[in-house]
């Protein structure tokens, strides 16, 4: 038989809304009917939760302010706020190829190291399939040499189209990169360092 | 008509074109996700709003990446926790090779929560859920996101002053608070809540 309880009155009942004998009736109810008694432990979740979410606290109206403001102060300013460093490149494994890489055969795996200001900038690449490569990273600290902790890394080709990396512990990694010349930013909190000229896989 | 919820993509869109008000309302969606976030990491008032400003900064500029995420919200969570643990570690008197931790642990510890027995990765989950709920929120048709955001607010005034507010009748508040959750719960359950 279709119960016709109506989903308000668990709604009520949930909320403690009810009288006191409507509120035993239901209670009553809910132990011989399995769909409002599902109903009623969904509400049980779902309010709380809804009232958890509205209470979240929020930012300050001056910080807020400062939000709001950022593409319109950022504009006016000639130069970016975060200081970028343009990487050079140290090391290249392709170089120490030799005959195989004057033929211009492309290795299995290249390892690049950069350095950048107080930075240096491991990657490496690594053929996954086809004409596709993984690329994987690690900025440290050049005193030390302490992972740097990397807030994004986006690799963008000549086409205009980015890519952004997914982080493992302190390594980002890209996949499915193919062959061709990229731009790699990495941003950290104190530096952003662009490697403007990243050659993915074989030379042409 | 009202138009209809824009999503993340969209807004991210409309900010890259120029658009500042898609920007004010990107900040909008997840300005409490950011600040609540730092808070339950265990940051004061002050250093979550600090955390917030770092991290609308950072969202700013690379927005061109964050338009490719599945998630802008596990994107800021990574953000937000990151500039957390340089807060704690920026203020922490005793060096980490001293703690005999590892990094990985010391983030871990470093970063604590205002919640007991709560990690990190714990309290970004749980601020990303409701986030999710918020989103939901935000996408049911008026009058249902103002009832239910009115109704289940902290400093809800109570049936007669929403209603009032709303421009609806009393005795139409109960059936409707109904309907709309149950709206709200159908979204959820299509999210993957």
């Amino acid at each position: 038989m279709r119960c016709n309880t109506p989903y308000e009155s668990l709604v009520d009942y949930q909320d403690c809304k009810l009288e006191q004998v409507a509120a035993d009736e239901i209670r009553t109810h809910l132990g011989s009917c399995a769909d409002c008694a599902r109903m009623v432990a969904d509400l049980g979740r779902l309010v709380p939760d809804l009232r958890g979410a509205l209470a979240m606290p929020g930012p300050s109206q001056r910080a807020i302010e400062y939000a709001r403001m950022l593409p319109r102060r950022l504009m006016e300013e000639s130069r970016p706020s975060i200081g970028v460093r343009i990487a050079s490149l140290m090391r290249d494994s392709r170089t120490r190829l030799g005959a195989a890489g004057a033929r211009g055969e492309a290795p299995r795996a290249v390892q690049l190291l950069y350095e950048a200001d107080s930075y240096l900038l491991h990657v490496w690449q690594e053929r996954s399939s086809g004409q596709n490569w993984s690329i994987i990273g690690e900025a440290l600290v050049r005193e030390g040499g302490e992972p740097a902790l990397v807030d994004a890394v986006l690799l963008t080709g000549s086409d205009g189209i980015s890519q952004a990396a997914l982080f493992t512990d302190d390594q980002f990694r890209l996949q499915g990169v193919a062959n061709g010349a990229y731009r790699l930013q990495v941003s950290l909190p104190d530096a952003d360092i662009t490697v403007p000229y990243l050659l993915i896989g074989a030379s042409d | 008509m009202p138009n209809p919820r824009p999503s993340d993509a969209k807004l991210i869109e409309a900010c890259l074109s120029g658009d500042n008000r898609a920007w004010d309302a990107l900040i909008s969606r997840y300005q409490r996700f950011i600040y609540s976030l730092a808070h339950r990491l265990g940051c004061s008032d002050a250093d979550s709003d600090d955390v917030f400003q770092v991290a609308s900064l950072r969202l700013y500029q690379h927005l061109e990446g964050v338009r490719n995420q599945e998630s802008i919200a596990a994107w800021l969570a990574t953000l937000v926790r990151n500039e957390v643990y340089r807060l704690h570690r920026r203020r922490s008197v005793v060096p980490m090779s001293d703690l005999g931790l590892e990094e990985s642990e010391a983030a871990g510890s470093l970063v604590g929560s205002r919640e007991a027995a709560v990690t990190p990765e714990q309290a970004a989950l749980a601020s990303e859920r409701q986030q999710m709920l918020l989103d939901a929120l935000g996408e049911l048709k008026s009058p249902c996101r103002e009832l239910l955001s009115r109704l289940y607010h902290e400093d809800s005034p109570g049936y007669a002053m929403v209603a009032a507010e709303l421009g609806l009748p009393m005795g139409s508040i109960g059936p409707m608070r109904a309907r709309c959750l149950k709206r709200l719960e159908k979204k959820l359950r299509d999210s993957g809540y």
